[in-house]
């Protein structure tokens, strides 16, 4: 009797394996929605703070979490198109470190005050490449609600955002739009410039 | 009356005008696909904005007399007006756009939402005193933002160039009959020069939130215009439920045996503590294998190229010998889950051998 249930019950173990190999990997992981959650509640909370901390405090503060939720390196990358491979190994590192500094100043700018806002994590989604979408609402009192929606990729094995999607407005597809247009037109080094200068106004007010 | 009726027929006219425009766009093939707006580089931006060079030259003119003229007279608006009663006139023209957003809703085949905003429209302009009053939006009716363009979206009419009008600013060449029609089912068309200024003067003040962004956040404000109003456009016409195609953006990246430390460098992030520079980018991304291959080893055969083919190939060696291990493992569990299921089926029949 048991050697004939055998292979049924080897069957079982593995299946139960499998499950447990799985909880394992999920104890390990933060998942694609809880990224974008820990960076919203940051996010909120720099809000709430924003007056007080001000520009600078503000960025000192939003800089290691949009550091870590972000993958700004690939970010950098896909904006300039197929002119990164054009750019030398020093232009890369400063495009990388400007355009960081942009990312988190953008938000140190944006991210200013508090007036009620709330951050509500929707749904996720699959993408075809291996990506998941996380679709959230910006929720302002007396607004409509503004869709926020983060795409996301590994890097390693912890989740990234890539992308922005602001009501169906592509962050990454506007940066690489305009960075495209400026490379080709005027150069990298008006490139920089022109991000520094933007850097720069978000620091003054 | 007569005026009235010339009016009428200026405006059939100028809609077939269009119409025939657009019949030959399409033969002549000059439209742009929604899938290539994802694209935007070397000819394919030509495809979505042709006219680029004019279409600068009428940005910039729009944004000279926007902040001579325009923008001060907007200011001063927005100044002596108390924001009651600021509210008040956008709700106004808000709710006499109602009735073409419900044209719409039924040339789009929503017929529940034009339903819905038809009793929208009823309720503002009655209870709402003429629309002062937004008391549909507290009823639980929202909003929604349909227009003719959206509907010729819906029909599959393809969106054409980018074009930016003087004065009237960004527009595509679907959004020229669509602003013909939608002016045609607004009131506001037929109420004189006065309302139609103030409705302009209204437009423009709700539109300046985004305008400041624009100029805050662009380095190429004209570049920055006209992919927001492409895509927020698509966004409408697909009512928000857009596909991503965003995944297209990845396609020409390539990251495998990056070796700079690009991050831990970074001026900013000097002063940040270990763990951030820990983090260092060492990607072996599954792009790799996603046809970006033939790229990197068709292009300059320098160190740097090869040796990232050899990692990719190696990578992808080891991951097909893990796939065919899996797929063997697979077939085993399947195998002897197939035998499990026959020998179920021997018990329950009650089989000899088991009795």
């Amino acid at each position: 009797m048991y050697l004939k249930y055998k292979h049924f019950f080897i069957f079982i173990l593995l299946l139960l394996g499998s499950f447990v190999s799985q909880a394992e990997d999920s104890e390990q992981e933060v998942s694609a929605r809880e990224v974008v959650a820990n960076f919203q509640s940051q996010l909120l909370d720099t809000m709430k703070n924003g007056k007080k901390l001000g520009f600078n405090g503000r960025y000192m503060k939003l800089t290691e979490p949009v550091v870590k939720s972000h993958d700004l390196t690939k970010i950098a990358r896909i904006v300039v198109g197929r002119e990164w491979k054009k750019l030398t190994d020093e232009q890369k590192q400063k495009l990388v470190d400007v355009f960081s500094r942009l990312s988190i100043a953008s938000y140190a700018h944006n991210f200013k005050d508090y007036s009620g806002e709330q951050f509500e994590v929707v749904s996720e989604e699959e993408t075809a490449r291996g990506g998941i979408i996380v679709h959230t609402l910006l929720k302002i009192p007396g607004e409509k609600d503004v869709k926020l929606d983060y795409q996301m990729k590994k890097k390693g094995n912890e989740w990234r955002i890539i992308n922005i999607i602001a009501n169906g407005v592509s962050d990454l597809a506007l940066k690489r739009s305009e960075y495209t247009s400026i490379l080709k037109r005027e150069g990298f080094d008006a490139l920089l410039e022109k991000i520094s200068g933007k850097i720069k106004l978000y620091s003054e007010n | 009356m007569a005026s009235k009726f010339l009016r009428h027929l200026s405006f059939s006219f100028i809609f077939k005008f269009f119409l025939i425009t657009l019949v030959f766009q399409l033969a002549g093939c000059a439209i742009t696909s929604v899938g290539e707006k994802n694209d935007l580089e070397g000819q394919e931006v030509s495809a979505i904005d042709p006219y680029e060079g004019f279409n600068r030259t009428m940005f910039k003119f729009n944004d000279t007399l926007d902040s001579y003229l325009f923008g001060p007279i907007v200011d001063g608006y927005k100044w002596i007006t108390p924001d009651i009663l600021e509210t008040g006139v956008s709700n106004v023209f808000t709710n006499m756009k109602g009735i073409s957003v419900v044209l719409n809703d039924i040339m789009q085949g929503k017929l529940m939402q034009g339903a819905q905003d038809t009793g929208r429209f009823l309720l503002n302009s009655t209870v709402g005193i003429g629309g002062i009053f937004d008391v549909a939006t507290h009823a639980g009716l929202e909003q929604n933002d349909e227009d003719f363009a959206q509907t010729l979206a819906v029909w599959g009419v393809p969106r054409g160039p980018y074009l930016v009008l003087p004065v009237l600013g960004p527009a595509t060449f679907r959004g020229i009959p669509g602003a013909v029609v939608d002016s045609a089912a607004n009131p506001v068309s037929y109420l004189g020069w006065p309302v139609a200024a103030m409705a302009a003067l209204e437009r423009r003040a709700s539109e300046d939130g985004s305008l400041q962004f624009i100029d805050e956040a662009a380095v190429d404000p004209y570049v920055f215009t006209r992919e927001a109003y492409i895509q927020h456009r698509e966004y409408l016409a697909a009512d928000g439920e857009l596909e991503y195609n965003s995944d297209d953006l990845l396609a020409d990246l390539d990251d495998s045996g990056e070796e700079i430390d690009l991050l831990s460098d970074a001026g900013v992030l000097e002063n940040q503590n270990d763990t951030l520079n820990r983090e260092r980018p060492t990607e072996t991304e599954s792009e790799v294998q996603d046809g970006n291959t033939e790229i990197q080893q068709g292009k300059e055969p320098d160190d740097m190229e090869t040796k990232n083919s050899e990692i990719v190939k190696q990578e992808q060696q080891e991951q097909s010998q893990e796939f065919e291990k899996a797929m063997h493992s697979f077939k085993k569990a399947t195998k002897s889950f197939h035998r499990a299921d026959k020998e179920l089926e021997l018990i329950k029949k009650g089989a000899p051998q088991y009795r």
